[in-house]
């Protein structure tokens, strides 16, 4: 199943549909092509050297106009590691429309936005940032119509649909989950006297947008980072809440931890031994997927994806530099930044064939 | 009593001598020639002279009689590096670090090489007490630290292995900084044209 460089770069057919998944130790990209040579990028992440998005790198090796093909570039939520090089895909792709969460539609989020200049202060910039810069890049923009997001995503909302019957509706974030945002982006915002620091990871995954591709013949689920939450308003109770479609394939929500996981999902959402596709995150305390990650998930299904297992080397130091790393710290972690790919294509008709292919590392699990 | 303890004069080369060794082999002067002599004090070292121009008093004999000057060697002399007067820093390795989480005596850091920008980033779990204690109150999330690795040299030449964590001194929001914040932020909501709260155009629910 693991295919050379030579299938890479072969583009779908324009009635083939494909979701590429792109995941290195950080981050996540999916890059979706529902037919008629138009694209939609779904979130960003960059390429081994931290200086392009991968999905551009991707397209340009398919011979993909970002220019002009790229129809839309979708932002499921604000955590850094799911929008890094965003902005630059903004920037090529001139005639995309922009679409994000309706949790960030609120004068808390855009406070947070305009304060990006005390930010500066810092290396390693955050998510912020990387929205400000998309926002100063659509600003600057005066062919298109309208102003802002063209989108702002809830649940129950069809954001694509084409002459092949394709559709993209999103499933989330809830009402609920929009209303708790706005007090958690407000709980961000700085206070006089308070210490300029870079901004801590709020607890965004409540408000991820989450996707569900529908063809005429199968249906494909993108899980984004949502959570299982308490109240049975929001995350994927919500969503468990009302019928849906059940699909081939399955984009794991938030990189496989069970905090965004349950038996429902694989009951009522997706199909017996569907497709899971899922993407590593190594930079938490404990790196999903973790074994026992992988232990529940093939219980559920037995063609298990990963984009990369994440290498445990670290780079080369000096002697005394590593050991003196290793008495100062209990754990360390290096995130590799080189992404596998997973690329998952069907016809567009009513022939219900998948066909999986693996590159760049990615492997079945 | 080493016969080449010298007294008064300007000592020329530093070298090794040993007890009762002479200092020059063209002194004629006996040892011990003096039943009262007294040993001269090596009452100060100058460490910042000249090898070459180390000079000694020595003190008086007991019949009250000064000696002549003589040159004095040093009993042990080290050739080679002078020892440094200040501390010095040789810096191998260092990080930015933003704190992730907090939890018990540790935080969880995310690390960015300062030298090689391709290495990849790290993370890591720190013990608190690995922090200067005036610093340890500004730990919370989202600071900023700076992770320093390298070689301290000490006064008196002593090398060890230092590992220095400072945590970066940012200043404070100012009620002018909130001010323009929310100013810019209004321009963005004029911008976008609409309440921020408006209605999208609503597409119908889903087909199942």
């Amino acid at each position: 199943m693991t295919s050379t460089a030579t299938t890479k770069s072969r583009p779908p057919r324009h009635n083939e549909i494909e979701i590429s998944l792109f995941g290195p130790g950080i981050g996540e990209c999916l890059v979706i092509h529902p037919g008629l040579n138009r694209w939609m990028i779904v979130d960003s992440c960059l390429n081994e050297s931290r200086q392009r998005s991968i999905a551009l790198d991707y397209l340009e090796e398919l011979g993909v106009d970002a220019s002009s093909q790229i129809e839309w570039v979708l932002a499921t939520h604000w955590h850094d590691d799911h929008i890094a090089g965003l902005a630059g895909i903004i920037n090529r792709a001139t005639s995309a429309k922009f679409a994000c969460s309706a949790a960030l539609r609120c004068r808390e989020f855009l406070d947070l936005v305009s304060i990006h200049d005390k930010m500066l202060l810092v290396e390693d910039t955050s998510g912020i940032s990387e929205f400000e810069e998309v926002i100063r890049i659509l600003q600057h923009r005066t062919h298109r119509h309208g102003k802002g997001p063209d989108l702002w995503a809830n649940a129950n909302m069809r954001i694509l649909q084409n002459s092949f019957g394709v559709e993209v509706w999103a499933l989330s974030p809830s009402a609920q989950s929009v209303t708790n945002g706005l007090g958690e982006i407000a709980r961000l915002l700085p206070k006089p006297r308070e210490i300029i620091r870079r901004f801590p990871v709020m607890d965004a995954n409540d408000q991820s947008v989450v996707l569900r591709i529908d063809s005429p013949s199968q249906s494909f689920l993108l899980g984004a980072d949502l959570e299982i939450q308490a109240d049975t308003r929001c995350g994927w109770r919500a969503i468990l809440a009302e019928p849906h479609r059940v699909s081939a394939a399955y984009k794991v929500a938030h990189h496989g931890s069970p905090n965004a996981d349950c038996q429902e999902i694989w009951d009522r959402l997706v199909v017996r031994d569907a497709c899971a596709l899922l993407t590593p995150f190594a930079a938490g305390r404990v790196p999903r997927p973790s074994d026992e990650d992988v232990a529940r998930l093939k219980r559920c299904t037995n063609r298990l994806y990963c984009t990369v297992w994440p290498s445990t080397k670290k780079p080369p130091r000096r002697q005394g530099v590593d050991k003196t790393m290793n008495e100062v710290t209990k754990m360390r972690r290096a995130i590799h930044t080189k992404s596998g790919h997973i690329r998952v294509r069907a016809p567009l008709d009513y022939s219900s064939d998948i066909q999986i292919e693996l590159f760049d590392g990615a492997k079945q699990l | 009593m080493p016969a080449s303890l010298l007294v008064g004069e300007t000592l020329d080369a530093p070298r090794f001598v040993s007890v009762g060794e002479a200092a020059s082999p063209q002194s004629n002067q006996k040892p011990f020639d003096e039943p009262d002599c007294i040993l001269p004090a090596l009452d100060r070292y100058d460490g910042d002279a000249n090898d070459s121009q180390v000079t000694r008093r020595v003190s008086e004999t007991t019949n009250g009689q000064s000696r002549p000057a003589h040159k004095i060697s040093p009993l042990i002399r080290l050739r080679g590096a002078r020892p440094c007067r200040y501390r010095q820093f040789c810096l191998l390795q260092s990080w930015e670090g933003t704190v992730t989480s907090k939890q018990g005596d540790t935080f969880l850091a995310r690390l960015v090489d300062l030298h090689v920008r391709t290495n990849p980033i790290e993370i890591a779990e720190i013990p608190i007490d690995e922090i200067p204690v005036p610093d340890r109150c500004l730990l919370a999330l989202g600071t900023v630290f700076y992770w320093s690795i390298g070689y301290e040299t000490k006064p008196g030449g002593q090398l060890t292995r230092a590992s220095e964590i400072r945590v970066r001194r940012s200043p404070v929001w100012s009620h002018r900084d909130i001010d323009e914040m929310k100013a810019r932020a209004k321009e963005l909501e004029a911008w976008l044209g609409y309440d921020v709260h408006g209605d999208n155009e609503e597409s119908p629910a889903p087909a199942q």
